[in-house]
């Protein structure tokens, strides 16, 4: 049985709790957070012991493995503490693994030092969608690649998210996850261009357009956005022999949809583009009355439509086939 | 009003010829072409006379011309048109290099004749609304747009460069860059772009991404790459994605399509059901000829979306980022 503690219970923190018990030969033993009382709700669930840091973890606790799901700038700071207070453990961490890529290294050449075994969540290699696409790509579905066009967009984060000092902003911590996926995918990046607009007003925003050359010659682009309206991913890869599409927009195996009162939207058709059918249908009467139009719907044509509803009534109520009498 | 048609080289003259045609106030007056083979049977098709010499045409009773010769030949064209005092609606893009599109902009303002560019994205229904919310400010004020132009490999004469001044990038940037400089009332800072071969056997760039920064801050992406397979549904797309300060727009000015799932062709095809732009545009065209008014896109508008091609080339090459240098009309 590994024994696991999970450190940082926010939203992500109780996702990892959650399927780290409904796997087997695991158990959460403990959870770290500075907040005790926040806590014990959650340590009663896991029927797990509690402790304020790593520190007092890793003295009073054996663990087989450390769960870091900390906000990002944190990360750095509790690998090395954990590394350095018990060799040889293992160690998730939630990506990015570090803010900076001095960091990052420093991180690698301790846990190679004190055969810490870390492992990083880029959750995009676990993705159905993802690997898939990637496996796709690889097997050369569409030959060789020439350009590829990625997409992430969710709503502005909330906490510690939005800060650029503990998350990198959205270019690393939304970023990280398609960007892994191009270097998995394609090899390394030989060069990258960024625009990139952020505000702090009424509606929070912030928006990235990267364009990259990967080492391999592939182009590729990736867009950014913090401030939409949920998440909304999208993947298109061109190559030689064909063109992979994905969008998330378009993916939902089942669809909920709830009544809504007929007086807002969605009861009659949006006319947003061009001009309304309803203008074009009046302009044709106009036209007929002043003779020059023939009408494109007959006064006898719309007597039958009304005999064919009746009789789709009458069936409606019998419960039997009707059949139209008379010409149609 | 009676028309004369300068080359049926690039492939939109015979949407322009048919939406001529059915103009009420318009009449194809003549057609001349250096491919005579196809002048012929274009004349015949729309029912005119065919000019085996260009002067023939415009010494002519005809009041404007419609230019769709290849990109290079559009500078001579223009500047013939325009000295015998004829309108000009010239395909894009405007010219090959600056130094034409300057040349022909200044003969057509000395002549007193309009010079109109063919951009018809303007005139998409789509695209016409898009602007009304813009500057009803529906999404606040844009900070950005992701835009895409892709397209299948046209060939023939476009992967030409002797012909058509270059290929994915001088075919398929312009339209996006007009729309955005249109939309915006705003102008291109400075450009990046990576370009390259990668999908065909031909001699000029056939995809690529461009990376921009508009005057007012606007950051701005295109991708012009001729990216989509022979089996795709449809030409190609023009697609915006639309950021502003209060919300966004995910604009696709083709998406009122039907699907055909077509055994008889064994393809897929996209029907589009809604008014096509290149109608609107010969309509906004005989119109301004008519009304004798500033064309809704200026031989400037031209100008300025060759200079950002221009740098983007010269971006890609260096691998860095290019300001621009607007050159006065």
């Amino acid at each position: 049985m590994l024994r696991v503690a999970v450190v940082g219970l926010g939203k992500m923190g109780q996702r990892h709790a959650d399927a780290w018990n409904r796997l087997d030969n695991t158990e959460v033993v403990a959870l770290v957070g500075r907040d005790e009382s926040k806590l014990s709700p959650l340590t009663s669930k896991w029927n797990a012991a509690y402790f304020p840091d790593v520190q007092s973890l890793l003295e009073k606790e054996t663990i087989d493995v450390l769960d870091i799901c900390l906000p990002t700038f944190l990360h750095y700071e509790t690998i090395t503490t954990a590394i350095q207070l018990q060799e040889g453990l293992a160690i998730v961490c939630e990506k990015p693994l570090c803010l900076t890529g001095k960091e990052a290294q420093e991180v690698e050449a301790i846990s190679e030092q004190k055969q810490a075994k870390i492992f990083v969540g880029h959750t995009l290699r676990f993705d159905q969608e993802y690997t898939n696409l990637r496996n796709h790509v690889v097997e050369e579905a569409v030959g060789e690649v020439g350009v590829v066009r990625l997409s992430r967009k969710t709503a502005f984060p909330a906490g510690w998210f939005a800060d650029q000092e503990k998350s990198g902003g959205i270019i690393m911590d939304l970023g990280i996850h398609d960007l892994d996926w191009l270097q998995w995918t394609f090899g390394e990046v030989e060069r990258v261009m960024t625009r990139h607009v952020k505000k702090f007003s009424h509606y929070p925003y912030e928006y990235a357009l990267i364009v990259l050359r990967m080492k391999s010659g592939v182009i590729a682009h990736l867009e950014l956005s913090w401030g939409g309206d949920g998440l909304h991913t999208s993947a298109e890869i061109a190559g030689k022999g064909g063109l992979l599409v994905a969008n998330s927009d378009n993916k939902q195996a089942i669809q909920v949809h709830k009544p809504q009162s007929s007086q807002k939207v969605g009861y009659l058709s949006a006319d947003l583009i061009g001009e309304p059918p309803i203008v074009r249908q009046l302009r044709h009467f106009r036209d007929c009355i002043i003779g020059e139009e023939i009408p494109v719907i007959t006064l006898h044509e719309a007597v039958q439509a009304v005999k064919v509803v009746e009789a789709a009534i009458t069936s409606a109520q019998t419960g039997e086939v009707v059949y139209m009498r008379g010409g149609v | 009003m009676k028309i004369g048609m300068i080359s049926f080289a690039h492939i939109h003259a015979s949407a322009y010829a048919h939406y001529l045609e059915l103009h009420p106030e318009a009449e194809i007056a003549g057609i001349w072409d250096d491919d005579s083979t196809r002048g012929t049977e274009m004349a015949e098709k729309y029912n005119t006379d065919f000019y085996q010499d260009l002067a023939q045409l415009l010494a002519a009773d005809i009041d404007a011309v419609v230019i769709c010769s290849e990109n290079v030949n559009h500078k001579q064209h223009v500047v013939a048109a325009a000295q015998a005092g004829k309108h000009i609606l010239c395909e894009k893009p405007i010219a090959t290099n600056i130094d034409d599109a300057k040349e022909m902009i200044d003969t057509c303002k000395q002549e007193n004749v309009i010079l109109q560019i063919a951009y018809p994205v303007r005139f998409s229904p789509v695209m016409q609304q898009v602007k009304q919310m813009i500057e009803a400010k529906e999404i606040g004020e844009v900070v950005a747009i992701n835009g895409t132009n892709h397209g299948q490999m046209p060939g023939g004469w476009f992967i030409d460069k002797a012909l058509s001044g270059g290929g994915a990038a001088t075919d398929h940037i312009v339209h996006l860059l007009d729309v955005t400089r249109w939309l915006l009332q705003d102008e291109v800072k400075n450009i990046y772009a990576e370009l390259d071969t990668k999908f065909h056997n031909i001699d000029v760039e056939d995809c690529g991404m461009v990376s921009i920064e508009m005057e007012s801050g606007v950051i701005f992406t295109i991708d012009p790459s001729w990216s989509r397979p022979k089996v795709f549904p449809t030409w190609g797309d023009v697609t915006m994605e639309i950021i502003g300060t209060e919300g966004s727009l995910t604009v696709d000015a083709f998406k009122q399509h039907f699907l055909l799932y077509n055994d008889q062709a064994q393809n897929v095809q996209q029907l589009p059901w809604v008014d096509d732009m290149d109608q609107v545009l010969i309509a906004d065209f005989i119109e301004c000829v008519q009304m004798n008014r500033q064309p809704s896109i200026t031989g400037e508008d031209g100008l300025r979306a060759l200079e950002a091609v221009k740098g983007a080339y010269q971006a890609a090459a260096a691998n860095r980022v290019v300001t621009l240098e607007r050159i006065d009309v």
